[in-house]
């Protein structure tokens, strides 16, 4: 079997134009060193990054419950927030990446076990993407949400727009069941990459790329038992056949890690909410 | 050791690793520029990671794992990527033999980390607890899913290959 399989794929190769390596290693070296440096830098950037959201995140205080089952996020109003408010307030715990572990992924610190994120109990059914925009919807601040949108790409996912009265602005879901979440080692001049703990120790990755509006901030969670959750907080809007209009960031980072780190999203989901999706949207349009 | 002979170290085993790091990842992604942009993403992670690798039992297993992150990471933004789809002319054409889906084709059918765990079993030969640990997924989903990926890809082959 594996020898018929290789074989078939072997010959394949042989006509696929398999290019030359080329300066493949040395790019890869010069890439690696890059890497290092912007590694030792993000230590600092990191901790800045981190108190950043940690004044986010006790603005938003106890209205942001982790692996809350039902009940929406924080409607705090984007990063302009004054940390009076949030006096007594419990913050958001982030802890800035330390020192890189080969075992488990560069960024985050070595030798401490991934904490899990498990599903509520009950059964549940395979994910949908209108299950996914009834659960997202819920834990959203209130808003109208409109435009919603699945991609095929082999992962549940959805794309909407949502207003809570201060603009409209997109949002990208994706729940992957494929491992774990890659380390915070591949920042450079068009991708920066933030590793920090969520409030449960669970590996958050914020990736940004300035120039690219719909990525200009991606939230990642690893749920620690093949489950990552991808939120994505676009600047723009989708493609309207000549541009992607800028829009305003609806999130806050703090607001897209609670969110994305609730307890209910995975491969499979609640029943009950599958019944809910079913109810409420009959399809959900593909791109 | 020096750091210049840890570099050495370094470029002697990416040298070694590179081709056959490279073709898995084509047969992940089947774009040879994607899969030379992923082999340097994890040939380059090693690298940061190399001073911590004499650690490892098994450095080449290390960089598969790293350039199997590195592919479903990419295939998890994909969903992301704005694009702009120009709408193909309609075309008729007879379906010749040099039509027939290829094994590479039929591969591509099939959903990300399903590639990964063939790619892994029947191309790199690993066996189901290597696969299992290399994905972080158990063994029980290693076995579910190399069965159906196979009955996936006999059925778009149309043929009994792979049996």
């Amino acid at each position: 079997m594996t020898e018929d399989f290789r074989a078939r794929l072997e010959a394949e190769l042989a006509t696929a134009d398999e290019p030359a390596l080329g300066a493949l290693v040395d790019d890869s070296l010069r890439r690696g060193r890059r890497l290092r440096r912007g590694r030792r830098l993000s230590l600092v950037a990191g901790t800045l990054t981190v108190a950043g959201v940690l004044i986010a995140g006790a603005v938003l205080g106890g209205q942001l419950l982790r692996h809350r089952p039902n009940g929406p996020v924080s409607a705090a109003t984007g990063a302009q927030l004054t940390i009076a408010s949030a006096a007594s307030s419990a913050p958001v715990a982030l802890t800035p990446s330390t020192e890189p572990s080969a075992a488990g992924g560069v960024g985050w610190p070595a030798g401490q076990p991934q904490p899990v994120i498990d599903q509520p109990a009950g059964t549940k059914t395979p994910t949908t993407p209108a299950m996914l925009l009834v659960r997202l919807r819920e834990l959203l601040p209130a808003g109208k949400v409109s435009d919603y949108v699945t991609f095929a790409n082999g992962y549940p996912n959805i794309r909407l727009n949502y207003n809570r009265g201060e603009g409209t602005g997109m949002l990208q879901l994706s729940v992957a069941d494929d491992s774990s979440v890659d380390g915070c080692a591949d920042s450079g001049v068009d991708l920066i990459e933030t590793c920090t703990l969520g409030p449960g120790g669970e590996h958050v990755k914020i990736t940004q790329i300035p120039g690219n509006c719909i990525q200009s901030s991606m939230v990642t969670v690893d749920h620690g038992n093949g489950v990552v959750v991808e939120l994505d907080l676009p600047t723009c809007l989708s493609w309207n056949g000549s541009t992607n209009p800028p829009a305003r960031q609806v999130l806050t980072v703090a607001q897209a890690i609670a969110i994305a780190a609730d307890s209910g999203w995975g491969p499979r989901m609640s029943t009950a909410l599958a019944a809910q999706a079913k109810q409420e949207y009959t399809t959900v349009p593909t791109s | 050791m020096t750091a210049r002979d840890r570099d050495r170290e370094f470029v002697e085993f990416a040298r070694a690793q590179a081709t056959g790091l490279r073709r898995t990842a084509y047969l992940l992604c089947h774009d040879w520029h994607l899969a030379q942009d992923l082999t340097q993403i994890a040939l380059a992670k090693m690298y940061v990671a190399w001073n911590r690798l004499d650690t490892l039992a098994n450095p080449g297993a290390y960089a598969r794992k790293t350039l199997l992150r590195a592919f479903l990471d990419h295939q998890r933004k994909r969903s992301s990527r704005e694009t702009a789809l120009e709408l193909a002319p309609e075309t008729t054409v007879d379906a010749g033999p040099e039509l027939r889906l290829t094994l590479l084709d039929a591969l591509a059918e099939l959903p990300p980390r399903d590639r990964a765990i063939v790619v892994l079993r029947y191309w790199e030969d690993h066996s189901i607890d290597t696969v299992a640990a290399l994905l972080g997924v158990s063994v029980s989903v290693v076995k579910s899913q190399s069965m159906r990926s196979l009955a996936r890809l006999r059925e778009l082959l149309g043929e009994d290959i792979l049996t």
